[in-house]
């Protein structure tokens, strides 16, 4: 029990980022994984013969394909979603009878959550674009439309006030107080909901959705390809964290972060 | 009192009684509030916390409605803001996503003042102001004493015949205080601007008052009005301090306000 | 001041909501009898005869207990094995700040993804069911862990130093009961983001429960014993999360809330 140290604060002066030597030590556990414990390549693929899998998949065109087919679904819904979710978000969030009356709707659809819909989606729309698209509005849109109403809620009543008395009117408000008040919690919600409505898509595309990612992993698991499956999961890391640095970052860091009403933005990723 | 070109009275109160409830309990904050206030004023509300004196405040801005009795400003009963009564509150109540000038210029935008002219007007209160340099700061990157200039500034920008000013310089360290208040009494002064400053600092009422109006706490009364003399051009905190009429007003004023306050035992508070 | 804009001040909070749930079952039963199509949309009452008849059949009754069984299990595995496993990693700033973004690392790959291969690894069996769900719940609970002992003050333990504690007193004294916050969020996360998890797992791997139920609906196309099935997992996510996991939440919170 030697680590029962007290912490002490200094962080090991190596003088490379902390990300850096993780990543290098996830390597060296996967190649002494694969390569010196001698775990068979069906149960875990070595680190080249994933690269193989992946640089096969590029040359021939598939990662693209499939890409793009699950970005563009993405794209669909997320923009309906999030339009969607905001501009209820406001019509309810102004209202405080209104936000008690919604809050048992949002608890009972968050526990449903994203995947527990696509059985109904599948009956209802097929496995064309509308079942996408549905799938992925119904993972964005609560979580967007419950963080808007929250941030509604807590821009400080002081602001509104303040305006009122330069003699701004109620439109007035709601553009230069209580929308940009409540653009740190609806990028937290656009944030958590990309998370949501990737993870479904990805569902719903192993659940029989023609092309995309999903169903790229899920051929490879009929065939035991594991090394398929690796490269597929990888490049679905990949995607969305890009997707949330593009898109969330790129506007926290113009407008939130910038106007320092959002210190560091810290959430957790759900499933 | 000084003398002033013309005497009217701007604000009102007629019989002003407001409560409301609180944990179940009923609590008077207002109780036969009279007071008229002349355009050109310079008037200060002094009394313990819980008095009452930001209620009455926020009746004259139009943001509160008194359970009984009247508010009127010029004549007519207040309904509702109006860029005519201009507020400063005691939160920071300036908008952390707009920048200095962004924030000082926001109340001409919503008046429709021309581009250049705003410019122009804006750039002279922030001359005025002494924050030339930092135009292009967002609040969150100023110090409390700045934000708070700031936020004076954006009221006066527009000129409104009475400017409300709830506690503003609560949040700001003493010795900022001081440059405030010299700051606030100067351009008051060159302005001839109506002003009704809410404060629970007796040193700061005097200093700043015209006459002050001293109130007792739950349910807010007014005790007395105490005029102050015109110091003219020796309205320094050196001066003041030294001269023995204003003594006998700090005391006077002390016993009004401490009277009720001792006994009800809510806290002693002053600078 | 107070704005009277609110003319329900005066109806209780649960009136409102009670009254928002019956006009949503309300709105589904008049679309439901205007398009007169229960093979898309069925109506609130024949949604509840098919989940009538599941239960009369055993199916749901075994399906919820398979589940709920899985969730309680898994989720108590993972929380013997990783609470103690975080709050030893938390007493190094340096191993933790090299263990978070490692695990933040493979956490960006979703666990729906990995179900495949827990298949491959698995079959199509409970177990893999239960890899979804370690894979899912470790990591809030770690990262819950980890910062609620990051938190905790650093006099706290520095106050106990010079009256003699020990590490091992300190350890009880502080850091059990200053990370009860962060231990508790992280309970709460495993298992409500577990149940999502034992879901999507149970329906894409087709093993056993609730979403076993779920998938073999959707199979045979019965769209009200889909809805059913949905109504059911909404109910029993309101239950863990209301009557269990918030009364702790309030005891714990309430006890400690200097922080």
């Amino acid at each position: 029990m030697t680590t029962l140290r007290l912490t002490s604060s200094s962080i090991p002066a190596l003088g490379i980022p902390v990300s850096v030597v993780a990543i290098l030590l996830l390597a060296l556990f996967w190649f002494a994984l694969t390569n010196v414990f001698g775990v068979p390549e069906y149960v875990f693929p070595s680190m080249s013969s994933v690269a193989a899998a992946l640089l096969e998949a590029a040359l021939s065109g598939r990662l693209l394909d499939d890409t793009s087919i699950s970005l563009l679904r993405l794209l669909l819904g997320a923009v309906i979603g999030i339009v969607t979710g905001i501009a209820f978000g406001f019509l309810v969030g102004l209202s405080r009878t209104a936000r008690i009356a919604v809050e048992p709707l949002i608890n009972a659809f968050s526990g449903i959550a994203g995947i527990a819909w696509i059985p109904l989606a599948l009956a209802w729309f097929g496995t064309g674009l509308a079942m996408s698209t549905f799938v992925i509005w119904n993972g964005m849109f609560f979580v967007v439309f419950a963080n808007t109403i929250l941030g509604v809620s807590r821009v400080p009543p002081a602001y509104a006030q303040a305006i009122f008395t330069l003699g701004g009117d109620r439109r007035e408000v709601l553009r230069s107080v209580i929308f940009p008040g409540a653009l740190p919690d609806i990028l937290t919600g656009v944030r958590v909901g990309l998370a949501f409505a990737w993870r479904s898509l990805i569902a719903a595309e192993l659940m029989g959705s023609p092309m995309g990612l999903g169903q790229w992993v899920n051929e490879a698991a009929t065939y035991q390809r594991t090394d398929r499956i690796l490269a597929g999961c990888m490049t679905i890391a990949v995607l969305g964290v890009l997707l949330e640095t593009l898109l969330v970052s790129w506007v926290a860091h113009r407008t939130v972060v910038r106007w320092g009403t959002v210190a560091v933005a810290e959430e957790r990723k759900a499933l | 009192m000084i003398q002033l070109n013309e005497r009217k009275p701007i604000l009102q109160a007629i019989n002003l009684r407001h409560e409301y409830e609180a944990r179940g309990e009923k609590i008077v904050a207002l109780q036969d509030v009279n007071l008229t206030i002349n355009a050109g004023d310079f008037v200060t509300v002094v009394g313990p916390s819980g008095c009452g004196k930001s209620t009455l405040a926020k009746i004259f801005a139009g943001l509160g409605t008194p359970t009984s009795g009247e508010a009127l400003y010029a004549g007519k009963p207040i309904n509702g803001p109006s860029a005519e009564r201009g507020m400063v509150f005691q939160e920071l109540a300036v908008l952390p996503w707009r920048t200095v000038v962004g924030n000082i210029g926001h109340g001409l935008e919503i008046a429709g003042v021309p581009k250049a002219e705003r410019e122009q007007r804006v750039a002279e209160l922030v001359q005025l102001i002494g924050l030339q340099g930092f135009e292009k700061k967002y609040p969150s990157e100023l110090s409390g004493g700045m934000r708070q200039r700031v936020a004076v500034a954006r009221t006066w920008a527009t000129r409104p015949p009475v400017i409300l000013m709830d506690e503003p310089f609560g949040a700001v360290d003493a010795i900022t205080r001081l440059t405030l208040q010299e700051e606030l009494i100067r351009l008051a002064r060159a302005t001839k601007q109506t002003v009704v400053f809410i404060t629970h600092s007796v040193e700061e009422a005097v200093f700043l008052g015209d006459y002050i109006v001293a109130m007792s706490s739950r349910p807010g009364r007014v005790l007395e009005i105490v005029p102050v003399p015109d110091m003219g051009i020796n309205r320094t905190w050196e001066k003041m301090i030294r001269d023995p009429r204003i003594e006998a007003i700090v005391s006077r004023v002390f016993e009004l306000v401490r009277g009720r306050a001792v006994d009800s035992s809510s806290e002693r508070q002053h600078a | 001041m107070h704005s009277s804009s609110s003319i329900m001040h005066s109806v209780p909070a649960w009136v409102v909501q009670a009254s928002t749930i019956v006009l949503l079952f309300v709105v589904w039963a008049v679309i439901a009898y205007f398009t007169k199509e229960p093979a898309i949309l069925p109506t609130p009452a024949a949604t509840f005869r098919a989940m009538a008849n599941l239960i009369a059949r055993g199916t749901l009754t075994a399906a919820v207990q398979e589940s709920l069984r899985t969730l309680v299990i898994g989720c108590a595995i993972c929380i013997v094995c990783v609470v103690p496993f975080a709050l030893l990693i938390a007493q190094s700033r340096q191993i933790a700040s090299v263990l978070q973004p490692m695990v933040r690392f493979i956490s960006c790959v979703p666990a729906i993804a990995l179900i495949p291969l827990f298949i491959v690894w698995f079959g199509f069996s409970t177990n893999a069911v239960y890899a979804t769900l370690f894979y899912t719940s470790t990591i809030p609970l770690l990262f819950s862990v980890i910062t609620g002992v990051q938190k905790i003050p650093r006099v706290y333990a520095d106050g106990l130093r010079p009256l003699g504690a020990g590490q091992l007193r300190i350890v009880r004294d502080v850091y059990l009961p200053g990370a009860m916050p962060g231990i508790e969020v992280g309970i709460r996360l495993a298992l409500s983001y577990g149940w999502r998890a034992v879901i999507a797992g149970e329906l894409i791997i087709g093993s056993s429960g609730l979403g076993r139920v779920l998938a073999q609906a959707r199979a045979s196309n019965q769209v009200d014993q889909i809805i059913a099935v949905m109504i059911v997992i909404a109910v029993l996510f309101l239950i863990i999360d209301r009557l269990i996991l918030f009364p702790w939440n309030q005891l714990v919170s309430s006890r400690w809330s200097s922080f």
